[in-house]
């Protein structure tokens, strides 16, 4: 059980983990969508809160391609899940698509559920370069009139840029 | 919108590398993105449009700062105008909390008399509705006001009245508490709804 991702921006899959029942010893791994070709995986001990382990070798993920990340749970009592999710939610980067799951495999889950948040398994995603957002304090001002702009959960160096329509 | 993201042709603003931008004096609609480098990649932000207000919609191009909102108000609350020339009025709006509706009179200032109403669906960022047109004539006093009904949508700016704006003066603020009928009471240094 896990969610299946779409990254915004080329970068790298440092980490994987989740959050499940203290002391119990999980697999999770990083799949490559539709192909269901497993990039990653490593064994993580839950300890209730959030738990990652590194990865020997960073998985370099593309902006725009799918993902899915899925925690194997072999009936050791340990799974959890949320509810009142609401699918797709983006954050940092990466746009969670829904929840994934596929009952007694290791293979990768095909099964979406956008309400639901089941496993828990999760990823670090590190951007080489992430535009982030851009809010503005106002976004109509009278002729002559003035804005200011911010950007907000970037990674990397700004540059601002503008345009009027041609 | 779509079309003219097919238009746009972003260039460098020199000079500005941080978090945070002032746009200096815009006098046409304008997009603005951010261009993030590390190393080798790149990535670029949503476009962000800001555009222009429209000289005819007199209230909001004052662009008074808000000073509260989202406050429980009974009223009906608005300004009285006058216009310096004759015309129409074609629409009917204001801003007020996000997805409140409230309905919007146009009110003849001597007779009390009500012109046009419409229901408008409250955006803070303001919000109107077309209506049949109204003939306006130059000189003579009308009232325009949003009917707050207890939904936690009303708001407020500081102001100094009267003033002109696009085509009319704004002759002062008025509000009448629990009623729907033409506001009663004036200030002039406020902007209620």
């Amino acid at each position: 059980m896990g969610y299946r991702f779409e990254v915004s921006a080329d970068g790298d899959i440092t980490a994987l983990g989740g959050k499940w029942t203290t002391g119990i010893t999980h697999t999770v791994r990083l799949f490559a969508y539709p192909a269901g070709t497993q990039l990653a995986s490593i064994n993580v001990t839950g300890d209730g809160n959030w738990k990652y382990a590194n990865l020997g070798t960073a998985v370099s993920v593309t902006q725009g391609s799918q993902y899915v990340v899925a925690v194997r749970l072999n009936s050791q009592s340990s799974g959890q899940y949320s509810n009142t999710v609401n699918f797709p939610y983006s954050y940092g980067g990466i746009e969670i698509l829904g929840t994934a799951f596929l009952r007694a495999s290791n293979a990768m889950p095909t099964n979406l559920n956008l309400t639901n948040s089941y496993g828990q398994a999760d990823v670090i995603f590190q951007p080489c370069a992430y535009a982030g957002s851009l809010s503005a304090n106002k976004t109509s001002v009278i002729p002559g009139g003035s804005a200011t702009l911010t950007v907000s959960n970037f990674t990397g160096s700004i540059k601002w840029q503008e345009s009027t329509v041609i | 919108m779509a079309g003219e993201y097919c238009n746009l042709n972003f260039t460098d603003i020199p000079g500005q590398f941080g978090t945070q931008l002032y746009t200096g004096a815009l006098n046409q609609k304008t997009y603005f993105r951010t261009l993030i480098t590390a190393g080798a990649c790149s990535d670029t932000s949503n476009a962000l449009e800001i555009s222009i207000i429209d000289p005819t919609y007199a209230l909001q191009s004052l662009d008074l700062a808000l000073v509260n909102q989202n406050i429980n108000w009974d009223y009906n609350m608005g300004y009285r105008f006058r216009p310096v020339q004759d015309g129409q009025i074609t629409e009917l709006g204001g801003r007020w909390t996000d997805g409140v509706s409230h309905t919007v009179r146009l009110y003849d200032f001597s007779t009390g008399n009500v012109l046009a109403s419409t229901t408008v669906m409250g955006s803070v960022s303001w919000k109107y509705n077309s209506i049949v047109p109204v003939n306006v004539t130059s000189g003579t006093d009308y009232v325009v006001a949003v009917r707050l009904n207890n939904q936690n949508s009303g708001l407020y700016s500081n102001a100094s009245l009267p003033t002109n704006s696009g085509n009319l003066e704004i002759v002062n603020t008025l509000y009448r508490a629990s009623s729907d009928l033409i506001p009663n009471t004036a200030v002039t240094n406020r902007m209620y709804g």
